[in-house]
């Protein structure tokens, strides 16, 4: 076998370098050294999410449409194993497995500090060697149920549903990554095989390891491993999205919950239409850095508010959103939910009509670089923050460089884009028993 | 610059404070923790969790919380809090500063000194009117504090572990929250709640605790000169913390109906077994083939082989010598569920553990040692954590302390145990269909 070429990515301003080799079979394999660090964290993600539910296999001419959930199902069933579960095999080597699903990606994981090489072999084993068998889908439904029904206990959980369905009319953002009780049990053993084919392909997927780990050693291990499946790189995969239109769905959600005080949320919808690239990081990165200006702790409205007894330390807000989808949310819980969504709607509005501050947008720009900077301390976040990046086709330090790029007119451009107030929605949690 | 994260350097201070830094290259920023240490007291414990709220409101030179957000936005982004832990019987006040190293950051030239000006400044100076802290904000701050212990009830998990732990300690400082009791807010005022803070600065023991890229003696230059006035009067040390010994007789069971979509399963125990005891490491490794991984007998039979719960997993008080069990499930499944988590419990006292198992849990649990090494905060918080209780080991100590456990000593440590406690909280109409009410 040749060897395996690597390109070196540097980013000395922050003391951090990536080694990366694009294999044959289409999986990108990227490496983050850390000296000194006693864990060794390795990713094997998957660009398949809880959106995905409709898509072309490759190789095939129809549209294939699947209940909601697989990705997450697929997620809790690729741990079994013919002889047990792949979350054991890590166990005899000391090493913590787990695994997560988002609307957009499934990630398999480990951390361990010794015996690497092994545990990547297991990694590499367990997500390329699905069984599924009909009792252990019976059974891992049991299970997946009862994450469900955890999640609906949560009231922030809660809100941050309701506000999806309220703002989207179509788009599956509206879902719950997990699905429904009804629609986890129409999965199949045949339907988790059709989507593990189509979506678990090399091609599709990324392997990061952040640690103290020789880049040249662990690339030769994943293209060896991926020379002996034989795959050969495809083409990417067709996903299909229902059109959503341009307004909200419903102004507002409620429910009624076992929760001391109201919690509410005011959401923004995204329309500024699929961003690709780098763009969507740079679109994620400035609505954050508008929404700490208009709503963080260093803002008017959360000196006010707060001196007002409106809101408390549980207010924040933040920006979810990739591709063709997101929200702005600004939340908390209140004794007065109605005033504080007015007050919200009316801080968005003063400031588009007076645009932003400079001075604190040059302050908060800082922060948002410290903040990143921050990140590198946390193997976690780099591998997520770098599968993340690799999957909208550039490199986690690419990110580095839109923060100390960003430029007043892009945060301008959001707070008039996006924070409009003819597309916000409420969404609501309120205690049992209130009138 | 060293690669490999080493031990602790202890200094002082001139004016008495123990200093521990860990001087690493491997980090990008530096995390420094000033902690000043209380015993949990019923008298007490509620002004202790009113004040960090107060005293984040503002400095002399920041008088409001606007001004001290805009100041750490401009420390490029720096963190700085104030909050309040539990430790056992004792807890915690502490100040924790976290911040990019400036080496990394465009413009960042001096950023390390201008931010340890502010957490002096923020430690030192509160925001006084008339010598007293603001009586504005302490109003303000008991108001959200009520509502901070009203809406425990929000997170089930964590809800249901504070009414075990209620139930277990009756009378006892134990039984106490950090967020202390809502009686007790109508007596604070401003006046109160400033003595507190200044018997705080002149009595407690008090410990600062960093973790970066150093140097050590720059550092401790850096907070000599700053922290100089911190100079105790007279140190009140703790009392320290009572074992929770075994009472014998039947276990209380404590139920509770909310509307919940599930159940929640609480079974707390008396160990007995502190940190230091010679049955300390024993114990680590019996919860951990319990109950601490996903290949432990919590997880295994609750949920693999069950597919009762999504979560079923223990964990170790060791300050106060408490153990607990919590699981979620199908409300209906309380019968079959505590049979099945008692069972486990059984086995581990019977000593009914696999070699695989046993070999499984120390690997597991070495490498939980060794990565702790790679977190700021779980360095900060293990070093802290030697200081209260005065027992410092290595890591190559506790990891050979842990390897040595063999079964024997694992059952031994186990027998100590005793369930003291079952909790459930389920949904409406439950207790009556459990045959619980």
């Amino acid at each position: 076998m040749p060897e395996q070429a690597i390109e070196r990515v540097e980013a000395p301003e922050i003391g951090e370098r990536m080694e990366r080799a694009l294999l044959p079979s289409g999986l990108m394999v990227q490496v983050l050294p850390k000296p000194g660090f006693a864990k060794k964290y390795a990713t094997f993600a998957t660009h398949y999410g809880g959106l995905d539910s409709s898509f072309q296999v490759p190789g095939e001419s129809g549209r294939t449409d699947v209940p909601d959930g697989i990705a997450h199902f697929l997620e809790h069933q690729l741990f079994a194993e013919e002889d047990g579960d792949a979350m054991d095999r890590f166990s005899r080597l000391g090493a913590g497995s787990n695994a997560f699903t988002t609307h957009t990606s499934t990630t398999y994981l480990f951390s361990t500090s010794e015996h690497f090489e092994e545990a990547l072999g297991i990694l590499l084993d367990f997500v390329q060697h699905p069984y599924f068998t009909e009792a252990g889908v019976q059974k891992e439904r049991g299970i997946i149920l009862q994450e469900i029904r955890m999640y609906q206990d949560d009231p922030r959980w809660q809100i941050d549903f309701q506000l999806r369905q309220a703002l989207y009319v179509r788009h599956p953002f509206r879902l719950d990554v997990a699905g429904t009780p009804d629609s986890i049990r129409q999965i199949t053993r045949d339907l988790l095989e059709r989507c593990y084919r189509t979506f678990y392909h090399p091609s599709n997927m990324v392997l990061t390891v952040v640690g103290d780990v020789d880049p040249r050693r662990v690339v030769d291990q994943v293209a060896e491993d991926q020379a002996r499946r034989g795959l050969r790189a495809q083409v990417p995969i067709r996903r299909f999205r229902p059109e959503e239109p341009d307004r909200i769905g419903r102004k507002r959600v409620e429910k009624r919950m076992p929760v001391a005080r109201p919690w509410v949320a005011v959401g923004f919808k995204e329309r500024g239409g699929a961003a690709e690239g780098l763009a969507a990081f740079r679109r994620e990165l400035a609505t954050s850095l508008l929404l700490e200006l208009l709503f963080g702790r260093g803002s008017d409205f959360y000196a006010s508010a707060y001196e007002e007894g409106l809101i408390d330390g549980s207010f924040g807000s933040g920006y979810n959103g990739d591709e063709d989808f997101g929200m702005s949310v600004v939340e908390g819980e209140t004794d007065e939910p109605e005033r504080l969504v007015e007050r919200v709607l009316e801080a968005v509005e003063e400031t588009r009509r007076r645009g932003v501050d400079p001075d604190r947008f040059e302050a908060l720009r800082k922060k948002v670089l410290g903040g990143l900077v921050q990140e590198l301390d946390s193997p976690e976040s780099l591998a997520y923050m770098a599968n993340e990046a690799y999957f909208h086709g550039h490199t986690l330090f690419d990110s580095f460089a839109v923060a100390r790029e960003l430029r007043l007119e892009e945060v301008e451009e959001r707070l008039r884009g996006h924070l409009d107030p003819d597309f916000h929605a409420v969404s609501l949690v309120l205690p049992e028993g209130r009138a | 610059m060293t690669g490999e994260a080493g031990e602790f350097v202890a200094r002082r201070l001139s004016s008495g404070i123990p200093f521990y830094f860990l001087p690493t290259g491997k980090f990008r920023s530096l995390r420094l923790s000033l902690f000043f240490l209380r015993d949990l007291r019923p008298e007490s414990v509620t002004e202790t969790a009113l004040l960090p709220e107060v005293l984040i409101r503002g400095s002399r030179r920041h008088p409001d919380l606007r001004a001290v957000h805009r100041r750490l936005d401009e420390l490029y982004g720096a963190d700085l809090a104030v909050n309040v832990q539990k430790h056992g019987e004792a807890e915690s006040v502490g100040w924790h500063l976290d911040l990019p190293e400036e080496r990394y950051l465009q413009g960042g030239e001096g950023l390390t000194g201008q931010a340890l000006d502010f957490l002096a400044e923020m430690v030192l100076e509160p925001y006084m009117e008339e010598g007293r802290l603001s009586a504005r904000y302490v109003d303000q701050e008991k108001v959200n504090l009520a509502r901070r212990q009203q809406a425990l009830i929000n997170e089930k998990g964590r809800y249901s572990l504070l009414r075990c732990i209620e139930a277990m300690f009756a009378g006892e400082p134990y039984a106490l929250s950090k967020w202390g009791r809502p009686e007790d807010l109508p007596g604070i005022d401003a006046e109160r709640l400033s003595a507190s803070f200044r018997e705080l600065l002149a009595s407690a023991p008090r410990v600062l605790i960093g973790v970066g890229q150093g140097p050590v003696d720059r550092i401790e230059a850096e907070l000599e000169r700053r922290l100089e006035r911190l100079r105790p009067e007279a140190l009140k040390p703790l009392e320290g913390t009572r074992a929770a010994e075994p009472r014998g007789g039947q276990p209380r069971v404590v139920t509770e109906e909310q509307p919940v979509a599930q159940g929640k399963l609480v079974l707390g125990f008396r160990t007995g077994v502190q940190i230091g005891d010679p049955d300390y490491d024993p114990l680590v490794v019996a919860n951990g083939v319990l109950g601490g991984f996903s290949h432990s007998k919590l997880f295994r039979n609750v949920r693999e082989k069950a597919s009762l719960a999504y979560y079923a997993y223990s964990f170790l008080d060791a300050s106060k010598g408490v153990a607990f069990i919590q699981a979620g499930i199908e409300p209906p499944d309380y019968h079959r569920a505590l049979q099945i988590v008692l069972e486990q419990v059984e086995a581990v006292k019977r000593g009914e553990v696999s070699d695989e198992e046993l070999e499984t849990t120390k690997l597991r649990l070495f490498n939980q040692l060794r990565e702790s090494t790679d977190s700021p905060d779980a360095l900060i918080h293990q070093a802290l954590e030697e200081t209260l209780w005065g027992i410092r080991r290595s890591l190559p100590e506790r990891l050979e302390a842990i390897a040595r456990v063999g079964r024997e000593d694992l059952v031994r440590a186990f027998q100590r145990v005793e369930l003291d406690t079952i909790y459930y909280l389920t949904a409406t109409g439950q207790k009556e269909a459990l045959g619980l009410a």
